[in-house]
């Protein structure tokens, strides 16, 4: 556990240290609270507006969750049909990466006029930042085995489904996990955006609301408690991730000990 | 074995090399190769680096094709299909897949030839025993020494049953200890397998244990300047002290010498 504690205590170490500096320049500068409130400013508000903010992480949460879901889906199962064949893979594999290119703040209006307001935009808008790393890292994950392990399933004649099942798939799962995390992080950061331009059609408002209207009446604790929180809940998600795809990977993999 | 005689695969294979190429330029590769291996002979290709042995190695497993000539197999003086000669492969690497354990890289061959699951591991349990390993079967490769991935290489390669056994510098990276060792299992196993031995080497004293042939390649391209039988006449693990070893060794000494002065 040494190990674990080692990896835990430093990262916090200096987190500290930045708050209690962030808290240092706020009194010595005498910085105006609505562009800089200090650090115990924030807290209490987080304490203050808790149920506000838990139940807008928890709808932010859950629409990077299914949308990360979707993602996850979609870019696996499509990553496997493109590997599979040499045309399709010169034929959509540009294409998709050209369509990652496609700034996502100006497509999120459009997935409002097609699904409406609310969560569903959100969570499109979160399915679609985060699907390409895990198209991509599936499909490079596919075709980059070692050829050396190829020549051994030539050696005994294995057919194309063996090739694929023993072979394709089981390297390519490091591949898919790293896709998968960096897709963690994008999902919360593609629910947020969705949810600026999407406003909420439920009674709780997910955080990119409550950042969008207290923006608005300069609530700038508000801000920073909202940012906080959901850097928190990408944390969270990407723990999650991680921990399932170290679990996955223990046994072999070099990336995991 | 069973499984093998129902492929008819219990008679010894003749490997044969018929004027075989495989050019890379006009210089590069190997060319006019032609040579037969017997059934159950073991021949040790020898000769400089980069002069196409782990090429004609890599014809007799298929994974590559000749540019000229032909490769074949023979059972009982009648040529064979490839499909139907059991042939495993030893190469320089071990190539285990890294996310099966030692047992299930043992097992992989006859997975993929669709032998059910619990003869499969009872058939790897018994090939690892053959290379001294039945207590690393659940270990996986990253856990595993050199000598030991090498090993568990081995047992993949002679799992099946195989007729002809494909070697390349299978103890190039090994100590000399465990390459002693590793000389002495397919010693063993060659003898109770009935295989025929193609070996890909630098180490003379691996040829002149292993072979009852070395073909020294040279030239350029490449072709089989000498061939030179081993007598010595023993596989016993003791051969290696005597003084006719010693003989052998300096004669593969002579004849790499020679092939080397004329260059590639």
């Amino acid at each position: 556990m040494r190990g674990l504690a080692g990896k835990i205590v430093p990262p916090i170490v200096v987190l500290a240290l930045i708050v209690v500096a962030w808290g240092a320049a706020v009194k010595v500068f005498a910085l105006p609270p609505f562009l800089v409130p200090s650090p115990l400013a924030v807290a209490s508000v987080v304490v203050e507006r808790a149920d506000m903010l838990f139940s807008g992480c928890l709808a932010t949460a859950i629409t990077a969750t299914l949308g990360l879901a979707i993602a996850a889906v979609v870019g696996i199962v499509a990553g496997i049909v493109i590997s599979s064949s040499r045309l399709l893979l010169s034929g959509v594999y540009p294409i998709a990466s050209f369509l990652q290119t496609v700034p996502l703040v100006a497509v999120a209006p459009l997935l409002v006029i097609w699904l409406g307001y609310g969560a569903p935009p959100a969570t499109a808008a979160a399915a679609l930042v985060a699907l390409f790393p895990v198209l991509a890292n599936t499909i490079d994950g596919l075709r980059g085995v070692d050829p050396h392990f190829h020549e051994v399933f030539t050696l005994y004649h294995a057919n194309r489904f063996q090739r694929w099942w023993k072979l394709e798939i089981p390297g390519a799962v490091p591949g898919i996990v790293t896709g998968l995390r960096i897709a963690t992080g994008l999902s919360v950061i593609g629910s947020i955006v969705g949810e600026f331009v999407s406003g909420y059609a439920g009674e709780s408002a997910p955080i990119g609301m409550i950042v969008m209207s207290a923006m608005r009446e300069s609530r700038t604790d508000i801000v920073f408690a909202a940012i906080a929180l959901s850097s928190l809940v990408g944390l969270a998600l990407f723990g999650i991730v991680s921990v399932g795809g170290a679990l996955l990977l223990r046994a072999w993999h070099p990336s995991i000990r | 074995m069973t499984d093998a005689m129902r492929r008819g695969g219990a008679e010894p294979v003749t490997v044969r090399f018929d004027r075989v190429s495989r050019l890379f330029s006009a210089v590069a590769g190997v060319a006019g190769i032609d040579f037969k291996v017997a059934p159950r002979e073991c021949v040790a290709l020898m000769g400089a680096s980069g002069c196409g042995k782990t090429t004609l190695l890599r014809i007799a497993a298929g994974l590559e094709a000749p540019t000229g000539g032909r490769m074949s197999f023979e059972r009982d003086g009648k040529e064979v299909p490839r499909t139907e000669v059991e042939i495993g492969v030893c190469f320089q690497e071990p190539r285990l897949l890294p996310w099966r354990n030692a047992l299930r890289n043992v097992a992989l061959p006859l997975e993929i030839r669709g032998v059910p699951k619990r003869d499969a591991r009872l058939r790897a349990y018994d090939a690892l025993d053959l290379v001294g390993l039945l207590g690393s079967a659940k270990t996986m490769p990253a856990k595993l020494s050199g000598g030991m991935r090498m090993r568990v290489g081995l047992a993949r390669a002679l799992v099946a049953q195989p007729k002809v056994l494909l070697l390349d510098e299978p103890c190039s990276a090994l100590d000399i200890v465990t390459r002693v060792e590793i000389e002495d299992h397919i010693t063993h196993v060659r003898e109770a397998m009935h295989m025929t031995i193609v070996l890909v080497t630098h180490a003379i004293e691996e040829a002149a244990f292993l072979a009852d042939r070395v073909a020294i390649l040279a030239g350029s391209p490449a072709g089989v300047i000498e061939t030179l039988e081993i007598t010595h006449g023993s596989r016993a693990s003791a051969v290696r002290d005597s003084q006719e070893f010693s003989v052998t060794l300096s004669r593969l000494m002579q004849s790499l010498h020679a092939a080397a002065r004329r260059g590639l």
